[in-house]
């Protein structure tokens, strides 16, 4: 959408795409390719690379304050399945994307995340009320601008709810704090049938070889490795062979419900 | 009392953390806002364009991220206030991912994503698992974003329903195995509640679902982890309370 796209030049007097730019495309063009763009990377690049080194602060913290390390092979059996399972959607979803969000919509999803449920909306509803024409240059910096606003606002509602939920928990009555003790089973159980409501043959396969994994005395941890790598291969086998192959899929990796 | 886990998971350190976190993600925005409002001159975008659009984005954005309020509800209860501002505020996973890799870590740990079945050991396995597991996503989506355009034409791209498919079918695996640690496991030692939360839980989703669909107003769906969490809570606790475990 915000990709500037060649042999579309902009149309301003066109009554939908009001708040386009007077200015010849190739103009306006060149201006996003030789120098928006190198110094969206300029910036983008290094604060990348910095969030790397700041996603492992809260971990960090706990080994430093209160020398906490659970052993990296601990920690390895928890990531390998999530890694098995994002494999591929680390390249996909930032490539799919990209196409939507442009230059700077990209980074600060892949950053901040909520790209489809609050970026891509947002990004949308903007440059159409500016009447903007998608894939023009003017849509690569009025949807930027937009996913910029969008992060500020995002920053601030999540911080109010982080602290009135919290202040919230702590004032309620034990009895429904004890039943916090049920969460997890809950939204585990809903999350099964809510991403396997999709395909609920393979739910059935996962659930139904899970037990007979767990009662073949399989140990708890490799259940989850050899799960995993036997759904890949199996949905990858079957779309080959063009069985049970879904009209739409949609990715529940960055996808919010 | 407050459990440990969850005191350190709240501590002043971590909130500090969680700034520096979303900090970053804020600095971010303003030097693009800079670059981006000068080159809106620079095209001959009209004047009052930038903060037409800043207030549009406002209003535009405000619906979508108040959904994320019911994920910050449960995220909030599962892991504290400032780990949930960590992820929800600069994290780039959907809840169901936050909740994989938690449940995961917990697992791994030997410990349950409970208030009283969580330790610090496994708090500590779900912090590094959940940078692990987002890293990959700022390398491909960030550091190497430059290089996205010239990639979109990779076998990659090609067969995208191939690739979510294979994708969903692993996290399906995922999810399935819980099965076990929330149905089947419990079970062993004569508890009932959990069980009957998981399976509730999953009644929930799919009436919720269904019903969404029937009614043809999708946005019913922004409630479903609300609901199914509530319903499993309530039925978790009746059915602890009924056979006094």
């Amino acid at each position: 959408m915000t990709q500037p796209i060649e042999n579309t030049p902009s149309t301003p007097d066109s009554s939908k795409f009001f708040g386009m730019s007077p200015l010849p495309y190739e103009e306006k063009l060149k201006i996003i390719q030789n120098e928006y763009s190198p110094k969206i990377h300029k910036i983008g690049i290094p604060i990348a690379i910095i969030h790397i080194f700041i996603m492992f602060l809260p971990a960090i913290y706990l080994l430093a304050a209160y020398g906490v390390w659970p052993g990296g092979g601990t920690i390895l059996n928890a990531v390998v399945p999530l890694w098995a399972v994002l494999g591929v959607i680390y390249f996909i979803e930032p490539l799919q994307y990209y196409l939507a969000l442009g230059t700077v919509g990209t980074y600060v999803t892949f950053l901040a995340g909520n790209g489809p449920n609050v970026r891509l909306p947002t990004a949308v509803a903007t440059t159409e009320v500016m009447g903007i024409e998608p894939g023009s240059p003017e849509a690569e910096v009025v949807a930027g601008i937009s996913i910029i606003a969008s992060q500020w606002l995002m920053a601030i509602l999540i911080l109010i709810a982080a602290l009135s939920i919290t202040w919230v928990i702590g004032i309620l009555p034990p009895v429904i704090v004890k039943a916090f003790d049920f969460l997890a089973p809950a939204l585990f159980g809903g999350m099964l049938v809510y991403v396997g409501m999709q395909q609920w043959r393979y739910m059935a396969i996962a659930v139904a070889a899970s037990i007979l994994l767990y009662f073949a005395g399989v140990p708890s941890i490799l259940i989850t490795i050899l799960l995993v790598f036997f759904m890949i291969a199996l949905s990858y086998y079957f779309y080959r062979k063009g069985i049970w192959v879904p009209k739409k899929i949609v990715s529940a990796a960055t996808e919010d419900v | 009392m407050e459990l440990e886990w969850l005191k350190v998971l709240s501590s002043p350190g971590m909130w500090i953390i969680a700034f520096i976190t979303v900090g970053n993600s804020i600095i971010q925005t303003l030097l693009f806002f800079r670059v981006s409002k000068k080159t809106a001159v620079q095209i001959g975008l009209k004047k009052e364009v930038v903060g037409n659009t800043i207030k549009t984005a406002f209003v535009s954005a405000f619906g979508p991220a108040m959904s994320s309020f019911i994920g910050m509800v449960v995220l909030v209860a599962a892991l504290g206030g400032a780990v949930a501002f960590i992820r929800e505020g600069a994290g780039i996973g959907s809840i169901i991912f936050e909740f994989a890799i938690a449940g995961a870590g917990a697992n791994a740990a030997g410990a349950t994503l409970s208030r009283e079945g969580m330790t610090l050991t496994a708090a500590a396995v779900i912090l590094w698992g959940m940078a692990l597991t987002c890293v990959p996503w700022v390398i491909t989506g960030g550091v190497c974003a430059r290089w996205l355009p010239k990639l979109k034409d990779s076998f990659l791209s090609k067969k995208p329903q191939l690739m979510t498919l294979v994708s969903t079918a692993a996290m399906i695996g995922m999810f399935g195995k819980f099965s076990i640690d929330y149905a089947v496991q419990p079970l062993k030692t004569g508890s009932f509640a959990t069980p009957f939360a998981f399976l509730s839980g999953a009644i929930a989703s799919f009436l919720w679902v269904k019903l969404a669909d029937k009614l043809q107003k999708p946005a019913l769906k922004q409630y479903l982890m609300l609901v199914m969490v509530a319903v499993g809570m309530i039925v978790g606790q009746t059915i602890r309370s009924l056979t006094g475990q």
